[in-house]
């Protein structure tokens, strides 16, 4: 029972420590590997499970806005991967048995309706997935966990830098057009970055671009940081410079006219085809039907 | 007489004396021909008839179950080939347009964007859909060269070109009219167009077993069309409705489901997907989530199909009146030509106008487009209009039924709807193959949301998704201006894959048809009676029944004695056409007469 308490105690400690950093540095290394042998108590693991979907809760909502959730959340949602297949992986070796003698897996997961484990485990993958965030990252991008953040694809890497580039370049002439109005200085200057910008993000997103189209796999850090870039162009800077122009004018109303000529001309002409009709023969009517001028020329193809 | 003048005073419906019909269309065309479904009963006939084994007769009924097999996997793999065609085309139409539209807002060279209009057209001897040929010809009217092969020819590239082109038409009328060349040519074992003959199948060389195949034709046609097998049957039942019998029902049951399978595989084939049989038709409408609905939901659609009804009512009439003024001053082949090049471009040009014109940006992604089209709009959004009118027809129903809430704006879509409906107005009888159902789908799903859109701002809790109202509008306006019944219905509930979703639909079509049939005629029915076939229909005109022959047949009559000259039945025969119509045997003192 005290040795319980104490790896309780030990993984609580743990824990607690590695959440205080909240902006992502995390240090706290993945408990099961690192366990001893022995089995870990089935109650204690449910707690460590508990705390790590806690964390990564509570990572994946502080990067919800600005969107910067797989980069912040890789080593989070790892650690509570690795712990979840533990359990899933369980065959009474790794973990012991639950307080009521069954299996911990079997405990854990298979005894209620509600499935609490289960649900929380598809809320974080579905999370994950539909951020793309499998595919911001190298293979081997955030397997060293010395680093503060994984690293991103080189392509998506480059676009990042490119963003910040653009942001410095926001930022330095904006505060010199305050006093100006109208397209300001910010157009100009940082309109080439911008315009390099927007064809790599087309790329990129070109290259994700599946033979299903309704997905866009695109890594969702990118294109919320695209999207962010939009904004501030278009509506913090005003500086979209699409206008409409009243060149082809002349043309569309060309093409109308010539429609309506058509078809005064051809009314004009008065060509009137007459068709081989179904007369009935009636005493004395057969000169008198006005206007008919039986047996005429063939018929045009009249079922259309 | 008097007598006679009474008559036509009274119902107006007997032209008799009609003094301004100078161009017949209220009279009947003396071209038309009726099918020969008797069999000659003759002694020659009676002994072949006997000679046959019962061997033989197994053999022909498998060859019939063969025939009908054949022509369901052709009309699925001629389906399959269109829609692939038109694929591959269109992508890169767009692909292309796209390029130059983004170059140009900035480079002022729209000009040459707008000339950019891939429009080459089929040729004029397959033009329409071919649903009225059909149907005349499956109620015994010999439509000439409506079955052959170069009419299928010529109707398969033209609709590819057509719908390429970005003409407001379809492609499953001429795929109806395509499955029944087919099933005309494989029954006969012969193709008179190109003078060869198999020798193979001569049982089937009659008109009545013709028919049956062409009625599995069509069948199999519509179920490649819409993937709506069932809808098939229904549609060669309600338009060829005169000569039925259970076998057939069920051989044609099969040639349809053949057809939607065969196109199904090859087109999970063609996606990558081997075995992945989703695709069953040429239109998709794609998986609905939540098809509910309440009292409340049905009564608006009710009026909803009041609108249809209208709307297809106005739509028929202006075409009316474009068909007379066609047949009378558009006759030349040069004119039809370049009223079919001038409609295409009249249409590339007010796609364009509504693009340009109708501000309507929504960020990007919220549509599944592949070419998005920013045109005006500020970057990292495109232009809803563009999602309309830039693409395939069919994948604009699918955008309107599906996109999101928030997706599309009320007026642009009123702004889309009546231009759309004009131009789709003038191209139906120009004589290009094109299909009406898809057009009047868009038009009516255009609608319908910016009803759903409207309803959904009022009342947002209660009406939560404006593509429902998308697919009741399309429904609508598909049955005020077609008026078909049941088949219609099963198509659309196949189509949308919710059978329970089938009661308000058969609520909307019905109202539409019901406000519609008070102004006019469905357009096939319209352009079969401005043709002037003698189609006869299921009843006689109303309050005929005082109406005795004798108003009616031609004086003098025509004799012929019991026993009469070859020569003389000869000359009869030729004067007054091999036409059955209008044979009226009466004996009266020995004297059978043919009436004309």
């Amino acid at each position: 029972m005290n040795y319980c308490l104490l790896i309780l105690e030990m993984l609580l400690s743990l824990l607690i420590v590695g959440r205080s950093d909240s902006t992502g540095l995390q240090m706290v290394a993945v408990s099961a590997p690192t366990m001893s042998p022995a089995a870990m108590n089935c109650t204690a693991f449910q707690y460590a499970l508990s705390r790590a979907s806690a964390e990564l809760t509570d990572c994946m909502c502080r990067a919800a806005r600005p969107f910067t959730l797989c980069a912040h959340c890789y080593h989070t949602r790892a650690k509570y991967a690795d712990l979840h297949q533990l359990l899933v992986k369980d065959n009474g070796k790794d973990l012991s048995a639950a307080p009521d003698g069954t299996s911990c897996r079997k405990y854990l997961m298979q005894l209620d309706s509600v499935q609490v484990l289960s649900r929380t485990r598809d809320f974080v993958e579905s999370v994950w997935r539909s951020s793309n965030c499998n595919n911001c990252f190298s293979s081997n991008g955030g397997s060293s966990q010395n680093d503060s953040l994984p690293r991103y694809r080189s392509d998506l890497d480059q676009f990042f830098n490119d963003t910040t580039q653009l942001r410095e370049c926001f930022a330095n002439y904006s505060s010199a057009s305050s006093n100006q109005s109208g397209p300001s200085i910010v157009c100009d200057k940082c309109s080439s970055l911008y315009s390099a910008l927007t064809i790599r993000f087309d790329t990129l997103s070109n290259a994700e671009h599946t033979r299903d189209r309704n997905t866009h796999s695109l890594c969702m850090d990118a294109v919320d940081a695209m999207n962010a870039t939009h904004r501030l162009w278009s509506e913090a800077y005003q500086c979209d410079s699409r206008v409409r122009s009243l060149q082809p004018l002349p043309l569309i109303i060309a093409g109308y006219l010539t429609a309506v000529l058509f078809y005064i001309g051809a009314r004009g002409r008065g060509q009137f085809k007459q068709r081989k009709l179904l007369r009935q023969k009636r005493l004395g009517c057969f000169a008198s039907s006005s206007g008919a001028v039986s047996g005429s020329a063939s018929d045009v193809g009249l079922l259309n | 007489g008097t007598e006679r003048q009474r008559l036509v005073d009274n119902s107006g419906e007997w032209y008799f004396e009609s003094q301004h019909a100078v161009s017949g269309e209220e009279l009947l065309s003396a071209k038309f021909e009726s099918l020969d479904y008797d069999t000659c009963e003759n002694s020659l006939w009676a002994a072949e008839d006997q000679s046959r084994t019962v061997w033989d007769l197994r053999r022909i009924e498998l060859c019939r179950w063969l025939v009908h097999l054949l022509i369901g996997v052709v009309t699925g793999a001629i389906a399959f080939f269109i829609d692939v065609c038109i694929e591959q085309l269109a992508k890169v139409k767009y692909r292309y347009m796209k390029s130059m539209l983004d170059r140009c807002i900035f480079h002022d060279c729209l000009i040459y964007a707008l000339l950019f209009c891939l429009t080459v057209f089929g040729e004029p001897v397959a033009a329409g859909s071919g649903i009225p040929q059909i149907k005349c010809f499956l109620n015994g009217i010999q439509v000439p060269r409506v079955v052959r092969l170069r009419t299928l020819v010529c109707k398969v590239l033209g609709v590819l070109f057509s719908v390429v082109g970005g003409l407001a038409v379809g492609k499953e009328g001429p795929m109806i009219h395509s499955g029944s060349v087919v099933g005309a040519g494989l029954s006969q074992g012969r193709a008179a167009s190109f003078k060869f003959d198999l020798g193979i199948f001569e049982y089937f060389r009659t008109d009545a077993e013709k028919r049956d195949f062409v009625s599995g034709g069509a069948a199999a046609g519509v179920a490649a069309a819409f993937g709506a097998p069932v809808g098939g049957v229904l549609f060669a039942l309600e338009e060829g409705a005169s000569f039925w019998n259970q076998g057939l029902t069920w051989r044609i049951f099969f040639s349809s489901m053949t057809s939607s399978f065969t196109l199904a595989f090859l087109l999970g084939f063609y996606r990558g997907i081997p075995n992945d049989l989703s695709n069953p038709g040429l239109i998709s409408f794609g998986k609905f989530d939540k098809l509910d609905y309440d009292l409340l939901h049905l009564a608006i659609f009710a009026c909803m199909g009041v609108v249809g009804g209208l709307s297809g009512a106005l739509f028929n009439t202006l075409n009316e009146h474009l068909t007379k003024f066609r047949h009378r001053y558009v006759t030349s082949k040069l004119g039809q030509l370049t009223e079919a090049v001038l409609v295409a471009s009249i249409t590339a040009v007010t796609s364009f106008v509504l693009i340009y014109t109708v501000r309507s940006c929504q960020p990007l992604g919220s549509d599944q487009m592949e070419y998005p089209v920013q045109m005006y709009c500020p970057d990292g959004k495109f232009s809803s209009m563009a999602a309309l009118l830039f693409q395939t027809p069919e994948a604009a129903v699918r955008s309107l039924l599906h996109d999101p809430v928030g997706t599309y704006s009320v007026t642009g879509l009123i702004a889309f709807c009546l231009p759309y409906l004009l131009i789709a107005t003038w191209t139906y009888g120009v004589m290009v193959p094109s299909g009406l159902f898809i057009p009047s789908l868009l038009i009516g799903a255009a609608w319908g949301r910016g009803v759903g859109i409207g309803l959904n701002l009022l009342f947002p809790t209660h009406f939560t998704d404006p593509g429902k109202f998308a697919l009741i509008g399309a429904a609508a306006q598909l049955g005020g201006i077609v008026r078909m019944t049941i088949s219609l219905s099963v198509i659309l509930i196949e189509a949308t894959g919710n059978v329970l979703f089938g009661l308000p639909i058969m609520v909307v079509l019905m109202v539409a048809k019901w406000v519609g049939d008070y102004f006019g005629t469905g357009i096939y029915d319209m352009h079969i009676e401005l043709a002037s076939v003698p189609l006869l229909p299921w009843e006689p005109p109303s309050r005929s029944a005082a109406v005795s022959a004798q108003a009616v047949m031609s004086s003098p009559v025509t004799c012929l004695y019991r026993q009469e000259r070859v020569s003389r039945i000869v000359e009869v025969m030729q004067q007054y056409g091999n036409s059955k119509l209008w044979v009226r045997a009466c004996i009266v003192d020995g004297c059978r007469s043919p009436v004309v």
